[in-house]
């Protein structure tokens, strides 16, 4: 291969990277549709991470520093995430804080060293953020905020379980 | 000559793990189970085809990829896959500086910040003071830790049948623009361009000749393809423990899991272990890149074997590095720091692989032992492949978050 062509190739190999460029910043718009739907992944994620990490403490198999580090870290990715998308879909921003809240009684269980305790507030956390019932979507999601959207029979146990615990 | 290999192989696993491959590892295996192993395998195809062309280019012209490219193409065609190449460099080894301060975190749970600073004066120290036989040598093997992903998926064992399906390129079931997402970033954190000058400059060091050849394919063959075997072993632990509970990886915490379930009160040990061992091999092999491929580049002294008033140059660049990397990761957060630069390598690979491409093929380096035309045709399809995956990866990037 001569040197003149190698060096043509090369140079439509950078063209090619310039409009790998260009493309990206065409389409750099991220819906925000997809914010909510990935803020509520995370979070439906970081709640049954919690279940997880406070099922492996009750049963000494992860060390009570890990446990409260994890812990901070779902509670602090939570309120960011809530933040995120709270002008977006107060809704959803609400559900998150409401996740974010419920942690709180396994943290005071994890630090009081109750392992039962803390294994009882950590079970209905994945409830939370399964996904609402189709007449609880109807109604409007305003009156009590997050309270009132969490009366549908998917949630009622979370409920239950953060009033008990406070 | 058999330690030699050994030790060569060992160095190529140690070379081969890092955060960026921990982390996307997991977080393939999280999302859709055995689905991506066929990235993995994908990356590692390509890897070990442009190890061992560095390392043969290193072997029988005992020239690296960065001196040979300045050479052949001039300063001025030098200068860009150069200034890519650093840029890229600083990122991943912000990577891998976060993931060791993670692993420090997650040890001691004091946040992972206030690691930064002595991570980066620690792998300064260990690069001003150590030779490079210690640093790859030493730390490849303690890394050989990372195998408790493979005995740990042999514990927890899976069904190998749908293992062995997801050897086998499919299309996504759900999310498809995640599930392109993580398949570049899978092949990107395999892929990583500052292994081919790096892996070149490592066969220099060790005056590596023509009657290497044949080592240097072993090494680039078996060593790539153990690593690979780790990176599967993370892929199948993160799909039985995290995937199937739901879990997505957001944060290193919720890797530990995979180690947890097989280990019990091991499992948080062993992955803090593993993700500080390979994040300090990374980071050197990444660092010493940087100097080489400026020093190389510009015709200073150059050799990790020197002592630092012998190369100053040389010093000075991993000198410079360091902090700004660690400053990068100060500011964002190590898992999306690392996801970025692992989905980046996958699209700087064509600056760094065409200009290897014409080295490969000029007699004047490599006199009779020139790609042959499969060889030519697989780099050309690894090209075009990283191109590929860079249309996808920077509006998923933006796109995915």
């Amino acid at each position: 291969m001569s040197e003149g062509a190698a060096l043509a190739i090369y140079c439509n190999v950078l063209r090619l990277m310039g409009l790998v460029v260009v493309a990206a910043l065409l389409v750099a718009c991220r819906p925000a549709s997809t914010q909510v739907e990935q803020a509520t992944d995370r979070a439906a994620s970081w709640a049954v991470t919690v279940k997880a990490v406070t099922e492996q403490w009750a049963q000494s198999r992860v060390s009570m520093r890990f446990t409260r580090t994890t812990l901070n870290a779902a509670i602090q990715n939570l309120y960011r995430d809530a933040e995120s998308i709270r002008s977006i879909d107060p809704g959803a921003a609400s559900r998150i804080t409401r996740l974010k809240n419920a942690i709180n009684p396994v943290m005071d269980a994890v630090a009081l060293n109750e392992p039962d305790r803390a294994r009882d507030a950590a079970a209905p956390l994945p409830l939370i953020m399964k996904p609402e019932p189709v007449e609880a979507n109807a109604r409007p999601a305003s009156a009590k905020g997050s309270g009132e959207a969490g009366s549908g029979p998917a949630e009622g146990g979370s409920d239950n379980n953060a009033s008990s615990a406070r | 000559m058999v330690l030699q290999l050994a030790l060569g192989i060992i160095t190529a696993i140690g070379g081969f793990l890092d955060a960026g491959a921990i982390a996307t590892s997991a977080l393939a295996g999280a999302l859709f189970g055995f689905q991506l192993i066929w990235a993995v395998l994908l990356g590692t195809f390509c890897v070990i085809l442009l190890t061992e062309m560095s390392g043969r280019l290193a072997a029988v012209s005992h020239h690296t990829v960065a001196d040979a490219v300045r050479e052949r193409l001039g300063f001025r065609y030098f200068a860009i896959p150069l200034v890519t190449e650093l840029l890229q460099d600083v990122l991943v080894l912000s990577a891998e500086i976060g993931g060791l301060s993670v692993a420090l975190h997650l040890a001691t749970g004091f946040d992972y910040r206030i690691f930064v600073p002595l991570v980066a004066l620690f792998l300064w120290a260990l690069l001003w003071f150590g030779s490079f036989s210690l640093i790859e040598n030493g730390v490849a093997f303690v890394g050989l830790i990372a195998l408790s992903f493979v005995v740990g998926s042999f514990i927890t064992p899976p069904p190998w049948n749908e293992v062995a399906r997801g050897a086998i390129p499919s299309l996504p079931l759900k999310d498809s623009g995640q599930y392109w997402l993580i398949a570049v970033s899978v092949v990107g954190s395999v892929l990583e361009p500052f292994l081919l000058n790096f892996y070149a400059s490592g066969a220099v060091e060790e005056k590596w000749t023509v009657k290497t050849l044949g080592m240097n394919r072993a090494i680039a063959g078996l060593g790539m393809s153990f690593g690979a075997i780790i990176s599967i072993g993370i892929v199948i632990l993160a799909a039985l423990t995290l995937g199937q509970r739901g879990i997505r990886v957001d944060s290193f915490e919720q890797v530990v899991l995979t180690l947890v379930a097989p280990f019990g009160e091991w499992g948080l040990s062993l992955f803090v272990a593993s993700l500080a061992i390979a994040c300090l091999g990374a980071a050197s092999d990444v660092s010493l890149n940087m100097s080489y491929a400026v020093s190389q580049g510009f015709g200073w002294n150059w050799s990790e074997n020197l002592k630092p008033h012998e190369d100053a140059r040389f010093a000075c660049v991993y000198t410079a590095a360091i902090p700004a990397a660690a400053l990068v990761v100060l500011f964002f957060d190590p898992l999306n720091v690392t996801m970025i630069a692992m989905a980046l390598n996958a699209v700087i690979a064509p600056l760094i692989v065409f200009p290897l491409l014409i080295l490969m093929n000029d007699t004047a380096y490599l006199r009779e032992h020139t790609n042959g035309p499969i060889g030519n045709v697989l780099v050309a399809v690894v090209i075009v492949l990283a191109c590929l995956f860079g249309l996808v990866a920077i509006p998923l990037e933006v796109l995915g978050g």
